[in-house]
């Protein structure tokens, strides 16, 4: 569904994002984009819709070039920025203009989605907080029932019942057809969600794994001292003791502890790379 | 599927457009309007001690007057279109192709522009010359010669600057305003200084060489030709509007947030 090959970019020649990125997205999956700030998450999913054109290699979206931003691709994606423009209208009146750009809207489904986050219909777009301005825009981005969603930190602004809400959602509407990228800071709010993790460092990609296959790899645990575990690959203090990341070598079950998994990826991200690679 | 250009997308985004704005449009209508009476009360003179037999109607200053402020209006509205990050995402993955967005933009700054603009001044110009008629009971007229060849002018520059600011919009990322204005500050001192002044006294010299070696036939053929070359500057703002068009295509095209 996405391919990027060999891609590099850089908004300046001092400040370059990306060196020879390759990545493949296939669809049925909700992906997690994960980075430290200036990472290029944002970079990476505006490459993906064609806001940004890489300085070398390709990056195909839909088996499209996507910097041509072609009305056959840009119909089969909508993209959530973090920051994003909404005029001063009804509700209504936004749907009825901007819906029929895109053919498989379904505006049962969007009044659904509204029902569900409790958002009046008839409000006026200005009359709504930034949280209810985005759970309008999510309800709108889900309704147009594009193959490719793209939304970057759709979590921030949401209050708790929305943040669940937002997850009940999103897992209802996954399918084998629907490709979802989530770029976010917020990782607990979609750890129950995201079933793929990308994780971007230093122009590069650290890690691009199946959340199945990580936790086939990897134990997540919390142990009251460290000293006596062995193959221990990252550990922190908590309030509980310790989280620690270990190599799975018994094939124990533990739940993806994500905000771990990513500092642990950070700290030593050789170790982590090597395992992934081993196969 | 066409994409290139779709008349059923072109027809949804200018109705986004216009609905998106129409309260501009229709405000900034009534303001010009109301600022063409005023200007044509202004520079007409309603002394009534002053009784003239014959007298011209003075529109030029509404003419140029109204023109300026019309672009400003326009172009106030599609500045609300692009001119935050935010708008130009939206505007960008909005799925158009770039020459329905072109299309879209044109449609609003040329003819709507200009039938707004030649409404209100065929609202308030009738009005005020028949109020001024009926005022003095005298007859007077309202176009010179001169006066049309200086609107068709200033339609031609208005065209020039307004595809010069669109495109610098698109071009310029951040204080786009500021730094299209000092783009066109510099063209409009290359274009009609230093390009004639060059042409005239050193690539194409009128007089002839002076250091001793003149040569006739060919200070003839620099002549004629300097004096072409001198006498198409004032007309390139028209071959302008046409490059800044095609380029504002490739920007929409190619543009990168």
């Amino acid at each position: 569904m996405i391919t990027l090959n060999d891609v590099s970019f850089a908004y300046s020649k001092k400040k370059e994002v990306f060196s020879n990125l390759n990545l493949t997205l296939e669809p049925g999956s909700i992906y997690g984009l994960l980075g430290k700030n200036g990472a290029g998450k944002t970079t990476l999913l505006k490459m993906m819709c064609g806001l940004a054109a890489p300085s070398s290699g390709s990056c195909t979206t839909l088996g499209e070039k996507a910097a041509r931003k072609s009305p056959s691709l840009m119909r089969e994606l909508f993209f959530l920025p973090e920051e994003f423009y909404m005029p001063d209208m009804q509700i209504k009146k936004f749907v009825s203009l901007n819906a029929p750009f895109y053919p498989a809207f379904d505006l049962n489904q969007f009044h659904r989605y509204l029902d569900e986050f409790e958002i009046n219909p008839e409000s006026r777009l200005r009359s709504l907080s930034y949280g209810e301005k985005k759970k309008v825009m999510i309800g709108f981005g889900i309704a147009t029932n594009t193959k490719l969603l793209l939304f970057d930190e759709p979590t921030n602004g949401l209050d708790i019942p929305s943040k669940r809400q937002f997850r009940r959602i999103m897992a209802s509407i996954a399918n084998e057809d629907k490709c979802i990228i989530i770029s976010t800071h917020q990782v607990r709010d979609l750890e129950t969600l995201i079933d793929h993790l990308v994780i971007l460092h230093n122009n590069r990609i650290l890690l691009n794994e199946n959340v199945g296959v990580i936790t086939q790899k990897l134990c997540f645990k919390t142990v009251q001292t460290v000293a006596d575990n062995q193959g221990i690959l990252y550990s922190e203090s908590s309030l509980k003791g310790h989280n620690i990341l270990l190599k799975n070598a018994e094939q124990e079950d533990s739940q993806l502890d994500m905000e771990l998994l990513f500092n642990g990826v950070q700290h030593c991200p050789e170790k982590i790379n090597h395992l992934f690679n081993l196969n | 599927m066409n994409n290139i250009f779709s008349v059923k997308r072109f027809a949804l985004l200018v109705r986004k457009q216009w609905l998106e704005n129409y309260l501009l449009f229709v405000g900034s209508f009534v303001v010009l309007v109301a600022f063409d009476f005023f200007v044509l009360y202004q520079n007409n003179d309603w002394n009534v001690n002053h009784k003239p037999s014959y007298f011209h109607f003075n529109i030029s200053a509404t003419y140029i007057l109204s023109l300026g402020i019309s672009a400003v209006f326009i172009l106030l509205a599609y500045f609300r279109i692009i001119n935050t990050h935010t708008k130009q995402i939206a505007y960008y993955t909005q799925p158009t192709s770039a020459l329905e967005k072109l299309a879209a933009t044109f449609l609003f700054m040329v003819p709507v522009m200009l039938i707004a603009f030649g409404a209100a001044l065929s609202i308030s110009i009738p009005i005020m010359h028949s109020m001024y008629d009926s005022f003095y009971h005298t007859t007077t007229t309202l176009f010179t010669k001169e006066e049309v060849s200086t609107m068709k002018d200033a339609i031609l520059v208005f065209l020039t600057l307004q595809a010069l600011i669109l495109l610098g919009m698109h071009t310029f990322k951040r204080y786009a305003i500021v730094k299209t204005s000092i783009a066109i500050i510099i063209l409009f001192i290359f274009f009609f200084y230093v390009l004639p002044g060059m042409t005239y006294n050193w690539v194409l010299p009128i007089e002839g060489f002076r250091n001793g070696s003149f040569d006739t036939i060919s200070y003839l053929r620099n002549h004629e030709y300097g004096q072409i070359v001198y006498k198409g500057i004032p007309y390139l703002p028209s071959y302008l509007v046409f490059v800044c068009w095609i380029a504002l295509y490739f920007k929409i095209k190619e543009k990168q947030l």
